[in-house]
């Protein structure tokens, strides 16, 4: 009999978070024995958390672990705002799920990477992997510092970071910070669509495991942060419900508590489980690559790591919403202001803003981008066609008040940067603005700055073009008169250079092909 | 022949030596100056000593782990403590001044099945330490600039001060007198880039002692703030409240307490 019975024994399990041991008795066959030994002293944060303030919660308990710390902070958080009666903003929320976002990419990359990825090449370690994979260590090496970075800019570090309080963060960080990590995220996308395909391409077991998924759901995200507790066998309750559905029990080999599903039996967390009960939750790009690489729902729990890998995947998809500017074209007062509210970078139209609007454009910095030229074309053109004369009354009116309002708004002096609808009107018609501009407030210096230095501004653009200055594209043009005189001069374009050469000149017959 | 270098864990979060891993630029380069030889959490070969420079995080609260300090000191030329636990106890040192017991009763269902010391104490309070790194977590660029200084045969030398000095040099706004909000920066050691004021929020202490803190002129200025004793005892006794200062000045607070007439 004792020739058929095995021991395996592993002292020291090595790349994983914590300490743990495994012992595993094989006899004729069939594991009789199996434990994992979780030997990692008790800290007792039960107990200590006992008697001290609620706003001191978030910082002690990211202490539990320094790989995610953000997952611990910001589940007290959410229990504390639960239990005070707090509701945060939405675009808290949204920045907390970026915060999230970067945690994701950190830990997800590191376990990636570092801890799981060397078995499968057969490496002791991250470094030894290094020497054959050099491309894909480097890669997740990137995709962790990116993650690491947006952690430390909302809470000032990435391991046990101090921004994340109840109620929101203690410093939030300007539109222009959130703009410095736009560089790394692109990159990041594509690092992590490669990430995806290294490890889709691995050679995984195929052992299927007869196991309960539980995970969060979300009506309408992938969930992060909020959702109803849910499992691949029924489970369906409210987060706060854990206790009732979730049963803790000790073992004596292990300082960490086990858990069941009362009435059932073990369960299993993490990406894996997340991507089973979510499938459908991911954004079009990031469920196209899912699809591509992996049948999901699935039980093999060997595919955890390609899990891993499409949610670094999602993270960077959801990142990379930040930092991005967005136009609301919007015509009614309130949904003007609802933008503004909202921290758009420029509002088109504006046709029936009113005083509080532009009050509020003011104080937040928004661009507001009137096109009162084109109510001349489609009065002019639209009868003709045959558009019936409701629509041309309506046009009147709506036309009339947007140039009223351009007016009050460049009396206020709120930001305006020039645009046209171009389409609405036959393209090349687009400096017939000026005219208007200058008849409704402006002078003609501010019409033609709208269109230069400050609409290279509201495009981000405002350290390339939009004025001629050392190191800026050479693109000009020059037109037969003066426009501070006259500024439709400006409709006729006899001269246009673009980043340097002349692509069009019908000012002088000598003019020299290339502007040095 | 490359220094060995062990990389130790006791009670702890593991964020010490992710700071290690989180040199992304350095990692790989870092594994070919040193070898690498009992790094558990990055590594799957682990090495038996001697080593040259062993990095120990984690403090040490078991009967168990107390012996495995004396084995590593033995076998080990440079003993580092990376971090608070290491160097004072950490967080889970909050222990000290309760009763085990209790707390085992209050987390486990069989708290006779588990085997913690009465205390959570620093490594030095078991053996020589040769360095103590602070920080909770330790400064990634401070521990490649205490292994560097080792690997070059050199004293590592970092900044003692309090993190006011950081405020100045950054032109941070001092909080505690603009604001008056409750700040540890005044008796904090620097080494964080006073991350916490600069994110507009007191220091809460997790460096450490500075050199030389002024704890009773910290603890009046706490009550001149409007604190209450216990506020100011939860202050004190946070990340690093078993630090020698930090402690005597929350034991103090709590002996005026005591004595106060009923």
């Amino acid at each position: 009999m004792s020739g058929r019975t095995r021991t395996i024994t592993v002292g020291n399990l090595a790349r994983v978070e914590g300490e743990g041991a495994l012992h595993l008795t094989v006899e004729n066959g069939q594991v009789t024995d199996l434990r994992l030994e979780i030997f990692e002293p008790p800290r007792f944060f039960e107990a200590f958390l006992r008697g001290r303030e609620a706003a001191e919660v978030p910082d002690l308990v990211a202490r539990i672990c320094g790989i995610c710390p953000v997952a611990y902070q910001m589940t007290a958080v959410h229990a504390l705002e639960r239990a005070l009666g707090i509701a945060v903003d939405p675009r808290l929320r949204a920045l907390r799920r970026l915060f999230y976002c970067g945690e994701w990419l950190e830990s997800h990359a590191l376990h990636v990477h570092l801890l799981a990825a060397p078995d499968y090449f057969g490496c002791e370690s991250v470094v030894d992997l290094a020497v054959r994979e050099r491309a894909a260590v480097e890669r997740g090496l990137r995709l962790k510092q990116t993650g690491n970075a947006i952690i430390r800019l909302l809470g000032g570090r990435s391991v046990h970071p101090v921004g994340a309080c109840i109620g929101g963060f203690s410093r939030l960080p300007a539109p222009a910070e959130l703009r410095t990590l736009r560089a790394a995220l692109e990159r990041a996308r594509d690092d992590a669509l490669a990430c995806v395909r290294w490890v889709a391409g691995f050679e995984l077991p195929e052992r299927h495991a007869e196991i309960e998924f539980v995970a969060l759901r979300h009506d309408d995200e992938y969930p992060m942060n909020e959702g109803r507790l849910v499992s691949s066998r029924g489970l369906d309750c409210a987060a706060e419900d854990f206790e009732q559905v979730i049963a803790e029990h000790q073992v004596l080999h292990s300082t960490a508590l086990h858990a069941r599903i009362v009435g059932r039996g073990h369960y299993l967390v993490g990406p894996l489980a997340r991507l089973n009960l979510n499938v459908d939750r991911l954004p079009p790009l990031v469920a196209a690559v899912a699809r591509d690489c992996g049948r999901w729902p699935n039980s093999n729990t060997f595919t955890s790591i390609v899990a891993r890998a499409i949610e670094i995947l999602f993270a960077v998809d959801e990142a990379a919403m930040w930092g991005r500017k967005v136009a609301a074209h919007a015509h009614g007062a309130e949904g003007i202001k609802l933008a503004i509210r909202a921290g758009v970078a420029s509002v088109e139209h504006c046709s029936f803003i009113d005083d509080e609007g532009i009050a509020l454009a003011k104080e937040h910095g928004t661009w507001l981008v009137f096109d009162i030229y084109n109510d001349d074309y489609i009065l002019a053109e639209f009868g003709r066609m045959g558009y019936p004369e409701k629509i041309l009354e309506k046009e009147r009116l709506v036309g009339r008040t947007q140039r009223e309002n351009f007016q009050k708004t460049v009396k206020a002096g709120a930001k305006i940067a020039y645009g046209t609808d171009s389409g609405v009107y036959p393209h090349g018609w687009n400096g017939k603005q000026f005219f208007h501009m200058v008849k409704w407030g402006m002078t003609p210096m501010q019409a033609i700055q709208s269109a230069t230095v400050h609409a290279a501004d509201l495009l981000g653009w405002k350290d390339k073009v939009g004025q001629l200055s050392p190191g800026y594209y050479a693109d000009l043009i020059a037109v037969a008169g003066d426009p501070l005189a006259d500024v439709t001069v400006l409709e006729q374009v006899g001269f246009v250079m673009k980043g340097g050469s002349i692509v069009k000149n019908n000012l002088t017959a000598e003019a020299p092909d290339r502007l040095d | 022949m490359r220094p060995r270098l062990a990389v130790v864990k006791f009670a702890s979060c593991d964020g010490c030596q992710l700071q290690l891993l989180n040199a992304e630029d350095e990692l790989l380069t870092l594994a070919r100056v040193v070898d690498i030889a009992h790094f558990p959490e990055a590594s799957r070969r682990q090495r038996p000593g001697p080593y040259d420079v062993a990095l120990v995080e984690g403090s040490i609260t078991t009967p168990a782990d107390a012996e495995r300090l004396q084995r590593l000191r033995a076998e080990s030329r440079h003993l580092i403590t990376i971090g608070v636990c290491a160097t004072a106890g950490g967080v889970q040192a909050l222990r000290n001044w309760a009763d085990v017991e209790e707390y085992k009763r209050a987390v486990y269902p069989h708290p006779d099945w588990i085997s913690a010391l009465a205390t959570s104490t620093p490594i030095a309070a078991h053996v020589k330490v040769d360095f103590e790194l602070w920080g909770c977590p330790v400064d990634k660029d401070q521990l490649l600039a205490v292994l560097r200084a080792l690997l070059s045969g050199t004293t590592p030398g970092l900044p003692t001060h309090s993190v006011c000095l950081t405020c100045k040099q950054r032109g941070l706004t001092c909080l505690a007198v603009a604001a008056g909000t409750p700040c540890l920066g005044p008796v904090t050691r620097t080494g964080c880039g006073a991350i916490c004021p600069r994110m507009g929020r007191g220091c809460y202490g997790c460096f450490g002692p500075s050199d030389q803190p002024n704890l009773p002129a910290f603890t009046a200025l706490l009550a001149a703030q409007g604190l209450t004793p216990d506020e100011a005892l939860r202050r004190l006794r946070g990340i690093a409240g078993w630090a020698p200062a930090f402690r005597r000045a929350s034991e103090a607070v709590a002996g005026a307490e005591a004595e106060k007439p009923a």
